[in-house]
């Protein structure tokens, strides 16, 4: 199984998938710009992933600004 | 014993709306929650009587029928909260640095970062820089995102949209 802890507008949401099913997941939230993130903070790719892997999804973050908040 | 501020505050985008926040000190950066996503509105009633009457002092707590311990209790199951927590643990086992001053600094690939985590700021060798993040999220998933950008994947930092 891998834990899958993803951060974003609809809150924290966490999941425990088996290998496949992650990867795939991962592979979704590759694809929108996010990163997947090991514990140790370094970014992992998809062919690394494996059992037992603790990852955090993080959104896609850009530079410039939108309509509302210059940050 | 924490000790709790309370402030009156016009929130970016809603010029007219005022709505309350408390301060409070956390480890290297200072804890806004927010008030007005925490309480009933009549307690919100209560404080908007206590600020026009101009009697706010410290016994709002009292005045609303809370506690110190019961506001971090109510941010920290908030959506707001919970993304403070996951900041809070990513510098305990040492993943994000340590905020001094309100601040993470760092240095990566040579370049030295700053996040001013109270601002809400980038600044990439001293020099501010915006960033954005395309969803709405709780501030410290904003902080905590960034952060992993600018290690992982600092280009795309460059892009605009």
């Amino acid at each position: 199984m891998v834990w899958l802890k993803k951060i974003g507008s609809a809150g924290h949401t966490e999941v425990e998938l088996p290998l496949e099913l992650a990867i795939l997941e991962v592979e979704k939230h590759l694809k929108l710009g996010g990163l997947a993130i090991k514990e140790d903070g370094t970014k992992i790719d998809l062919s690394e992933i494996k059992e037992d892997d603790k990852l955090l999804l993080i959104p896609r973050v850009v530079g410039g600004y939108n309509r509302d908040r210059m940050y | 014993m924490v000790i709790i501020e309370i402030e009156c505050i016009n929130i970016k985008g809603t010029p007219t709306e005022e709505v309350y926040i408390c301060k409070t000190k956390a480890d290297g950066y200072t804890r806004v929650i927010p008030l007005f996503k925490l309480i009933e509105r009549d307690k919100l009633i209560k404080l908007d009587i206590l600020f026009r009457d101009c009697r706010i002092k410290n016994n709002w707590l009292e005045i609303i029928g809370l506690d110190e311990e019961e506001i971090l209790k109510r941010y920290f199951e908030s959506e707001e909260g919970r993304a403070e927590k996951l900041f809070i643990e990513l510098i305990n086992t040492g993943v994000i640095p340590k905020p001094i001053n309100g601040r993470i600094s760092f240095i990566s690939r040579g370049i030295r970062y700053e996040i001013d985590i109270d601002e809400e700021k980038l600044f990439v060798n001293g020099k501010e820089r915006c960033f954005t993040c395309k969803q709405e999220m709780p501030k410290f998933d904003r902080i905590i995102s960034l952060y992993f950008t600018i290690l992982n994947s600092p280009k795309n930092l460059d892009l605009r949209e």
